[in-house]
Order: C-alpha cells, then sequence, then structure tokens
C-alpha cells in the first residue's frame, strides 16, 4: 500500500536535492566579487529611493485568495460526489445541485458587491 | 515501479513504522518550531511543513483520499491566504512574544500537564501488540484495544478511499453537508463585508463617512487611558453604525 | 503500526498549539496555533476511523478541514480589518467588549 507512494518520496527527496545542490554549488564554485555599485538595487538607471518599510499587497489580493478557498473547497466536495453519483442516482444530484446552489449566492453577493473588479 | 515495490515492503508493516516515525518527528519539530520562531513568516512556512508531514501521516493511515485534500486545501489554500494576509499587513518582523513570566509558567505547566493526561491514557492499551493495524495482529488481551485497519472496508478499485468516504458523506451526512454549503456562503458574505475598501463603493457613501469617522474617532484614543465611561460612549456611538452595515 | 502512536502524536501536537495560543500574543500566529490544534484533531479522527474501520472519522476530518476554511476566511478578515483600525495586531490591545 504505502510502496505505491515511493514515486512521490523519491520525488520529494530529488527536488529538495536540487533546490539544496544547485545552492550549495553556485555559493561554492561561483566567483564573488562584490562592491557597492553592484550591491544596490536597481530601479531603471534612477537612484533608489528610500527602503520603504514594509512593502505591503493590496487588499484586492485578499479577496481573491478568499474565493479561491472557497471554491477549492467546493471541488474538493465534487470529488468523492462524482465517485458515488451512479450510486446514489437523482438524490445525489439534487443534494449537490443545492450545494452549488447554496454557494452560488455567495459568489452572485461577493460579484455584486465588486469583490472580482481589479481597479 | 515494480523495481521500487520490490524494494519496499508491500504490506504495511516496517514500511509503515519507518514513514510514520519521520513524519512524527517532523510535525511535532515543526509545530514547535510554529510557536517560538519570532519571525511570523517563518512560523508559516513551518506550518506548511507540519500540514505536509500530516498529509504524510494520513497516507499511513491508509486515507489516500484525505492526504490529498490536506496539501490541496490546508498545504494549498489556507497557507496562501495566511501568507497573503502577513504580506498585506507587511509584518515580517514580529516581535510580540512578550507574555509575562507567570503566564508562561502557567502555560507551560498547563500543556505539559494536558500532554502527560495523553501520555497517561494511551500509552499501554493503545499501544500494546494487539493494537497493529490488520488482521493478522494477535487477539487483544483484557484492557486492550484492536484496530481495525481499513484495507478491506474499501472497495477493490477504491485504493484512496474516496469513494468510501463519499457513499457515507452523500447519504448519512447530507444535513451536515448542505450546512456546510450554508456555512462557507455566511463566511463568504461576512469577509466581504469586512473586507472590502471604504472607498470602493459609490453607492455606500454616508456609510463609508460614518466608518472614518469611526475610525478617526477610535484612532484620536488614548486606548491604554481610556476610561469605563468613554469605552461606552463608544460602544453606543458604534452601534447604529454596525446594524446599518449589516442591513 | 500501534494505533496509540497516532493518539499519542496528535495529543502532543494539540499541546504544543495549545501553549502556543497561551504564549504568543501576535493575531495571526494565534490563529496558526489554531490551525495546528484542529490538524492535531484531524489526525486523531483519522486514526480513529482507521481502528473502527468506519467512514465516520473520515468524514469529520473533512468537515473539519470545511469549518476551518470558513474559519480563516472570517478570521483574518477580521485581523486585517482590526489592523487597520488599531495599527497593531496584538491580541491584549483591542479590549472594548472585554469586562
Amino acid at each position: 500500500m504505502l510502496a505505491e507512494y515511493l514515486p512521490i518520496l523519491l520525488l520529494f527527496l530529488v527536488a529538495s536535492a536540487f533546490a539544496v545542490g544547485s545552492v550549495a554549488v553556485s555559493s561554492l564554485v561561483g566567483p564573488r566579487q562584490p562592491n557597492p555599485t553592484k550591491l544596490s538595487a536597481y530601479e531603471s538607471g534612477n537612484e533608489p529611493l528610500a527602503d520603504v518599510p514594509g512593502t505591503r499587497f493590496s487588499v484586492k489580493f485578499y479577496m481573491v485568495a478568499m474565493l479561491f478557498l472557497i471554491f477549492d473547497i467546493e471541488a474538493v466536495f465534487l470529488y468523492p460526489w462524482a465517485l458515488v453519483f451512479r450510486e446514489l442516482g437523482w438524490f445525489g444530484l439534487g443534494q449537490m445541485a443545492l450545494f452549488v446552489g447554496i454557494l452560488g449566492v455567495a459568489f452572485i453577493y461577493e460579484i455584486g458587491r465588486g469583490g472580482l473588479e481589479w481597479d | 515501479m515494480t523495481l521500487l515495490a520490490q524494494v519496499a515492503p508491500t504490506a504495511g508493516g516496517t514500511a509503515e513504522v519507518v514513514v510514520f516515525w519521520v513524519f512524527a518527528v517532523i510535525a511535532l519539530g515543526s509545530a514547535i518550531a510554529v510557536i517560538s520562531l519570532r519571525n511570523v513568516v517563518h512560523g508559516a512556512v513551518m506550518l506548511v511543513l507540519n500540514f505536509l508531514s500530516i498529509g504524510g501521516l494520513f497516507l499511513t493511515l491508509e486515507s489516500a483520499f484525505l492526504s490529498v485534500i490536506q496539501v490541496l486545501v490546508y498545504g494549498g489554500a489556507i497557507m496562501v491566504l495566511f501568507l497573503f494576509v502577513i504580506m498585506l499587513l507587511g509584518v515580517d518582523r514580529d516581535d510580540l512574544l512578550q507574555a509575562d513570566l507567570r503566564t508562561r509558567v502557567l502555560a507551560i505547566a498547563g500543556g505539559a500537564l494536558l500532554a502527560g493526561a495523553v501520555l497517561f491514557a494511551f500509552v499501554g492499551p493503545y499501544t500494546s501488540e494487539a493494537s497493529v493495524c490488520g488482521p493478522d495482529a494477535p487477539a487483544p488481551g483484557p484492557g486492550e484495544v484492536a484496530c481495525a485497519g481499513l484495507a478491506e472496508a474499501y472497495d477493490e478499485d477504491d485504493g484512496a478511499g474516496a469513494r468510501f468516504l463519499g457513499r457515507s458523506l452523500f447519504t448519512t451526512y447530507t444535513y451536515p453537508f448542505e450546512l456546510a454549503a450554508l456555512l462557507l456562503t455566511v463566511a463568504t458574505i461576512g469577509a466581504v463585508i469586512l473586507a472590502r475598501r471604504r472607498d470602493l463603493e459609490p453607492e455606500d457613501e454616508d456609510l463609508a463617512d460614518l466608518d472614518a469617522a469611526a475610525a478617526d474617532d477610535l484612532d484620536g484614543d488614548d486606548l491604554d487611558g481610556a476610561s469605563g465611561a468613554a469605552a461606552e460612549r463608544h460602544v453606543a456611538g458604534d452601534g447604529p453604525g454596525t446594524t446599518e452595515r449589516g442591513g | 503500526m500501534e494505533i496509540g502512536y497516532y493518539f499519542i502524536l496528535s495529543g502532543l501536537m494539540f499541546c504544543i498549539g495549545l501553549v502556543g495560543v497561551l504564549l504568543r500574543r501576535n493575531a495571526i500566529v494565534l490563529f496558526m496555533c489554531v490551525e495546528l490544534m484542529l490538524n492535531a484533531v484531524n489526525l486523531t479522527l483519522a486514526a480513529a476511523a482507521r481502528m473502527w474501520a468506519g467512514p465516520d472519522g473520515q468524514v469529520f476530518v473533512f468537515f473539519v478541514i470545511v469549518v476551518a476554511a470558513a474559519e480563516v476566511v472570517v478570521g483574518l478578515a477580521i485581523i486585517v480589518n482590526l489592523y487597520f483600525r488599531r495599527g497593531t495586531l496584538d491580541v491584549d490591545v483591542p479590549q472594548l467588549l472585554r469586562w
């Protein structure tokens, strides 16, 4: 049973070995001759403005992430439902229709409030 | 693939024990890191590690579907939301580990007491030979607990247990399922109301003014020194605004 | 694998989360500790489902994940709002509703 997941474990190992390995090799092998000009931030040739403390995301990202979470949950419910759909028959279709309908209210509300407008 | 399958024992057995201990150590270590790292972003990354190791433990519990859900929802969506909020608030360095000594001692003592109670309850009856999961475990003696194991409960072609779960979820648990939809709807609407920008809705201008006034009022107040009367005035003053917003 | 070790592990994780909730004052970290505790409970439920060979534990895990998602959506919105109004994440500062 668990042996079926061995390839996933190997994938994890290879991925982390690649990540660690490339950072380690480039820091070991690569030449390093820093000078102040190289280390300064490049802003299209202009003098960099002051270090802005706490650069912040817009709250719009949060709205989108929140919607993603809600519909992620909906998709997660759809997987097992699709697998047992034939056994459930019309009852199953009805209850999933109700579920999607209730969540649709949230979706319509969000669109109505302009939650998806990006300006 | 067949070569890989030959390397690891096919039955639960040793592979399960090894995987369990690896993920258990990762889970406990990352949990301790979450509560002790001062940088919030580091804490969040450690929490992702914790969620992933819990997903691995679900695999050893023969619940592969739950494991996928765990990675998808917790590791994917919930943690993204957490990191967005951390970025949104611009708190990449935290600082607020200033519980006083008495609180700290009491908290750790309470946690240790609870942990001791858990150990006391489970070591022995639940960790005997008989509680190894699967059909080939010895019969449980008096006071011992047997573990049935899920392998035989699943359909032949239902390795992940998704159909097993779905069959119960959509028959026995129909009402909780619909209630979950209702809960998610309420949560979405609540979050939209809470998180919307005040200056985005033109039709709410009077409301925006009211919000701004309330915010000014609160900001201008010295919170630590607010007397009880002032606090009451605020509550009363905020009341109408809150109701209006709800309607 | 003896089933009791899963229970012990999740109990210890729950205790760690509890200590975190009691110790930390940052609202986001507090929230992450609550997630830790919810995950510990999930592990217990999945282990119980395996022990009894029944689907109920797994269904409960499912619902816990859904409720956690709803809780995170609303809770983080509250935290964002609180931060915009008060300029701090310290959970001891908002105290108008305390007695």
